[in-house]
């Protein structure tokens, strides 16, 4: 009798295979701790990946002008399903910045759309230099 | 190489006995614009990024949102008429039956 002892084995990798249609090469690829900086008239925007994060497991802090923002996300586990293809992992990064002179730190917001975490950094008034007129007798 | 203007997002894919589950990263897209299409044996899934408004200048750059695309071989091993989608804060879940044809069975084997 014909034994093969990797035949499950073997049938599962023809089945990942097939199953998964890849066209990996050329793709563009993101990190998750990568974040862009956006510049309008009344304020700056920092955005970041953020799918499936959780508002309150994004934490900011200011200190000495620099601002810290910390992001957290574990991937919720299907506990009573096989999983049988696992390319999603768990976030945990802090970054970075230093904020200009201009920043509005009392004013800071950060908002979850769509996957995207958006932190809003508003510009401060602009502080107009008093006009003091002298009457010149 | 070609430089492709999409993303292929990270997914984990989970079975059970009479269905697959595909959880895909897939942030700032807008929901109106996700295709999911079975068509022969492939089942082609699609987004359109989210565009920040023009007003906001750029000064930083680390990532590009694109459009994002991703194909699985799906053969014969999943139901056409019920194919499920939901998307919720970046994450696309797509809920696929399976066929008779890949339901796992048991066959009762005779004393004889």
């Amino acid at each position: 009798m014909l034994f093969n002892p990797f035949y499950e084995v073997e049938k599962m990798r023809d089945f990942m295979d097939e199953f998964l249609k890849e066209y990996l090469e050329g793709s563009k690829r993101y990190g998750y701790d990568y974040a862009n900086i956006y510049e309008g008239k009344d304020g700056y925007i920092l955005q970041f990946i953020a799918p499936g994060v959780d508002l309150k497991d994004i934490d900011i802090n200011i200190s000495n002008g620099i601002l810290y923002v910390n992001v957290k996300r574990k991937v919720e586990i299907e506990k009573e399903k096989r999983l049988i293809r696992n390319e999603r992992y768990d976030i945990d990064f802090t970054r970075s910045f230093k904020l200009s002179d201009d920043a509005d730190v009392d004013k800071i917001e950060a908002k979850l759309m769509n996957g995207l975490l958006m932190i809003y950094i508003p510009k401060k008034e602009e502080v107009k230099p008093k006009k003091i007129s002298v009457k010149v007798e | 190489m070609t430089d492709r203007n999409y993303i292929i997002p990270p997914v984990d894919i989970y079975e059970k006995d009479d269905m697959y589950l595909i959880v895909m990263d897939m942030p700032g897209v807008d929901k109106d614009s996700i295709e999911v299409v079975a068509e022969g044996d492939i089942l082609k899934v699609s987004a359109k990024a989210l565009e920040v408004d023009k007003e906001w200048k750029p000064i930083s750059k680390e990532f590009n949102i694109s459009d994002y695309k991703r194909e699985f071989s799906i053969g014969n091993r999943v139901n056409r008429e019920n194919i499920k989608a939901k998307y919720e804060n970046g994450i696309l879940k797509i809920e696929l039956e399976k066929s008779e044809i890949a339901k796992p069975r048991k066959i009762e084997v005779k004393a004889g």
